[in-house]
């Protein structure tokens, strides 16, 4: 069993982070987040991880390619690694294992089941680093009798694993271990130290994470620019007792480890983050109208997102006119957000930058200007707004509101579901958000719970333009079909011309959700989900939670029928339905 | 217009580099050598494919001759390897790009990384005002060395440029790390100066004790105006850790801010990374349905 309770929770979604992470702390696991290969090594080195539950993307590169580079990594390559994986890339296990990945989750996450299998990930062992052990005995330290106990036929041959040593069990830098005996260890590192100075050092064993303490018995250096060899005294101890027999007998006594193929199998979950996901799509292209098996599309986009991450880092620290970056908020195909202050106004700011690809594409620039500029008109208290837009540098961004708090794509991973009462409050406000949207000929295109958000202090926000249309401009050329597929519309899947009653398809859909704690439409494909918006009947509200009123329903089933012209015209309409029911769903009060 | 500085690019890199970015830039080329500088270069940009020589060393000296200073080292090198990518930027570079990139991602990469620097917030400089003070104020007591604050930049990445640094972990209301970092030459001088010895007699002992006192001090001093507002923070013990290129953890979403000073002809930074937890709300339980 790992002698840690520490996860590093590698997601680029800063919601799904948020949602999870209370349920895992109150399960007992203390819980560093990390979006990119370059903090979660930074993790790594200052925190004794036990376990680590990474996404399939991290910001600057795949999932994959993370994983393989732990596991070449001699200190870090015991760590058990968990993958979580979308649907439909749950045919990729073999290779996860293949990695050493100890187990691997699909989306959307229960988060009992999550914290059980995490559970049984702390417990079992990991997977030994190799069947293989050379027999070379370990040398002794500088100035240091041999081993008081000979050591076993197969010892660890030391040259091929690392340790971490700290002072304060804060920060950890890598070491190498060049001697030992069952006194001393002899250790190459670059933390500094004189005699007597406590030392930890930090062993990842196949059993799990030991810390081992003592004291700098001598020390050597020769450049200041390279590692020092120390001697460190070992406190006896059953940690210590422990390592030193790994140290000595090696593989001999790893626990009996599952092959990691056979590491149980999880069970399929409904939904999937990448149907949660905003996707582009170019219907005019041939074989690109095909949702799924765009396997080259994905890793080419990827790579492209990449690129992108790493182009919002070079910004920051830096002065876009009058916003200064801050730091990176989240990116997504068609761009990054950052915060921002704006040193005029002197106010926090989200700065949505363009990614690289639209970016050099002049009529895309043309377009998101202009787009902009007909958002920014939308002068409403539960939209968030558009301040301003500016090219620095080359570089195209507007600045937005910036809107700290809670979406409700967090609220349902936290709770399943919103009560009946806050959810009609909810949508009602959303409501007379989309009407005005309406009334300015503007598509919002992606609506969806991650796009409204509860702020700290209560108040509902549409958020995200980013992919929103306005009908009085029409694109040339080639354009893109746009949304999330849990909430498209049929039109939208259709890649047809839009107007409001696509938003308001996807507001009934996020409502299902949002009121049932589940989608209308789910399946491990995109393309079956899309196929069932176009040709399924919705199943009825108030079937999946019979305290949902039928007429609610109704409402429901309006929003979301297939052909536009059987939809509610207006949302003011919709809101006026919603505000009726509530009044009557109110309990009286006496 | 900025100046960029291509150092050992052949042909190709050269003109790659031209293409992208001359009609903002004025591009020099040279080749490295032990005299390197980097004069007014607002970045600098280094080939390394197939070189035969070791790259990393090569980065080290040239982020040496930068003095601290916040000047972008962009590599040129074949392939992804990450490993080696990690490498290289443990060595100083900045960014680590492959002419394979598509040309309209490194465009923009490069561009992004010749914006000037943003300053500081006002609120930013609430917390990094005492730090500057103090490191000023322990160096003249302790190590009799006149320093001076010449200016702050903001980093995503918390790692050491140099031969020795102090480092220390904060917790408690506020959280983060505070490293100071010394070039040799002047690591010798202030720790001579603060053991009272002469500089051929520093050991590892005077080593790990002069370079941890002093973030001890620059910390502890700081901690102590803190008191009572929420950057407040309680102090672990001090590290020090010799050699380049070693990252450091810090919060995530903060920025780490690098105070860079000067000694005479002699510089060394201060790197600060602080911040305070925010207080959970529950926005839930209290939904505002109409605009206020």
């Amino acid at each position: 069993m790992s002698a840690t309770n520490e996860i590093l929770l590698i997601n680029q979604d800063k919601r799904f982070r948020a949602s999870i992470t209370p349920s895992l702390q109150a399960a007992g696991y203390t819980v560093h987040a990390a979006t990119a290969m370059r903090n979660a090594l930074s993790i790594l080195t200052t925190h004794p991880v036990g376990l680590i539950v990474c996404d399939q993307t991290l910001d600057d590169i795949g999932g994959l390619e993370f994983l393989g580079f732990i596991k070449k990594d001699p200190l870090r390559e015991n760590i058990p690694v968990m993958f979580l994986v979308p649907l439909k890339d749950q045919g990729r296990p073999f290779k996860l294992f293949e990695l050493g990945a100890v187990d691997y989750l699909v989306y959307p996450l229960d988060s009992d089941m999550l914290i059980g299998r995490i559970g049984e990930a702390f417990r079992s062992p990991s997977q030994a680093p190799s069947a293989e052990k050379p027999e070379t005995a370990p040398s002794a330290p500088n100035g240091v009798t041999a081993p008081a106990e000979p050591p076993a036929a197969t010892p660890i041959d030391i040259s091929t694993i690392g340790v971490e040593v700290s002072r304060d069990g804060l920060l950890w830098m890598p070491g190498k271990i060049k001697g030992f005996t069952d006194q001393i260890i002899s250790v190459q590192t670059s933390l500094f130290g004189k005699k007597g100075v406590s030392l930890m050092i930090r062993f990842k064993q196949p059993e799990g994470v030991f810390v081992v303490n003592g004291r700098i018995d001598t020390i050597v250096f020769d450049d200041f620019q390279k590692p020092a060899d120390i001697d460190i005294l070992i406190e006896q101890d059953d940690s210590w007792r422990r390592t030193f027999h790994w140290l000595t007998h090696g593989g001999d006594t790893a626990p009996d480890a599952a092959p990691p193929g056979e590491a149980s199998q999880p069970a399929p979950v409904p939904g999937a983050s990448e149907i949660e996901a905003t996707i582009a799509l170019y219907p005019e292209e041939e074989e690109t109208n095909e949702i799924s098996g765009e396997q080259l599309q994905q890793k080419a986009a990827k790579k492209k997102q990449s690129y992108d991450i790493r182009f919002y880092h070079s910004i920051i620290g830096k002065q876009l006119d009058n916003y200064r970056v801050i730091t990176l908020i989240g990116a997504g195909s068609m761009g990054g957000v950052l915060q921002g202050w704006d040193v005029a106004l002197e106010r926090e700011v989200a700065l949505k930058i363009i990614s690289f690809e639209l970016s050099s594409k002049e009529e895309f620039r043309e377009l998101f200007v202009k787009e902009a500029r007909v958002i920014s008109k939308l002068n409403h208290p539960n939209i968030a707004q558009i301040y301003n837009i500016g090219c620095s540098s080359d570089i195209l961004y507007y600045a937005m509101e910036f809107v700290d708090g809670l979406t409700l794509k967090d609220v349902i991973a936290r709770y399943r579901k919103l009560s009946l009462q806050k959810g009609l409050a909810v949508l009602i406000t959303v409501c007379k958000a989309l009407e005005v949207v309406y009334q300015n000929s503007i598509v919002h295109r992606d609506i969806k719970p991650a796009n409204i958000m509860i702020t700290h202090s209560g108040a509902i926000k549409l958020v995200d333009f980013g992919v929103a249309h306005s009908r009085d401009l029409k694109p040339s050329g080639k354009h893109l079909i746009m949304g999330t597929p849990l909430y498209m519309s049929p039109e939208q899947i259709a890649g047809l011309t839009l107007d409001h009653r696509s938003d308001m398809y996807s507001l009934g859909a996020t409502f299902y959700h949002v009121l049932c704690g589940a989608p209308p439409f789910n399946a491990k494909e995109i393309n079956d989900v899309l196929d069932q918006h176009l040709n399924a009947s919705i199943p009825p509200l108030w079937k999946r939670d019979s305290k949902i009123p039928s007429q609610l329903s109704d409402v429901i089933d309006k929003m979301m029928a297939k052909d536009p012209n059987d939809r509610y015209q207006s949302f003011k309409v919709v809101a006026d339905e919603i505000s009726g029911l509530r009044a009557k769903a109110t309990p009286n009060k006496t | 217009m900025k100046n960029i500085l291509l150092v050992d690019c052949n042909a190709e890199v050269t003109r790659t580099v031209a293409s992208l970015l001359s009609d903002t830039c004025k591009i020099s080329n040279r080749a490295f050598g032990d005299d390197f500088a980097p004069g007014n270069a607002g970045m600098i940009i280094l080939d390394a494919q197939g070189t035969i020589d070791a790259p990393a060393d090569k980065i080290s000296r040239i982020r040496k001759a930068c003095a601290f200073r916040a000047i972008p080292i962009i590599v040129i090198k074949d392939g992804e390897d990450l490993a080696t990518i990690e490498r290289l930027l443990s060595a100083g570079a900045t960014e680590v790009l492959s002419l394979d990139a598509p040309a309209a991602a490194c465009r923009q990469i490069l561009q992004g990384h010749l914006i000037p620097n943003r300053t500081p917030l006002e609120k930013e400089m609430a917390y990094l005002t005492p730090f500057i003070e103090n490191t000023v104020t322990v160096l003249k007591k302790m190590a009799f060395v006149d320093a001076t604050f010449r200016e702050v930049y903001f980093s995503d990445v918390l790692r050491t440029y140099g031969d020795i640094s102090g480092i220390i972990g904060l917790s408690g209301i506020s959280e983060g790390t505070v490293a100071v970092t010394f070039y040799w030459d002047l690591a010798r001088k202030v720790i001579a100066n603060m053991m009272k010895v002469t500089e051929d007699k520093i050991n590892a002992e005077y080593i790990h004790d002069g370079a941890g006192e002093l973030i001890n001090m620059i910390s502890g001093s700081t901690k102590k105006q803190f008191k009572g507002t929420p950057f407040h923070f309680d102090l672990s013990l001090p590290t020090v850790v010799v050699g380049s290129g070693h990252q450091l953890g810090h919060p995530e979403g903060s920025s780490i801010a690098v105070l860079i000073f000067d000694v005479g002809e002699q510089s060394f930074v201060l790197q600060v990374c602080l911040k305070p937890k925010k207080e959970n709300k529950e926005q839930v339980g209290s939904v505002q349905t109409e605009a206020q």
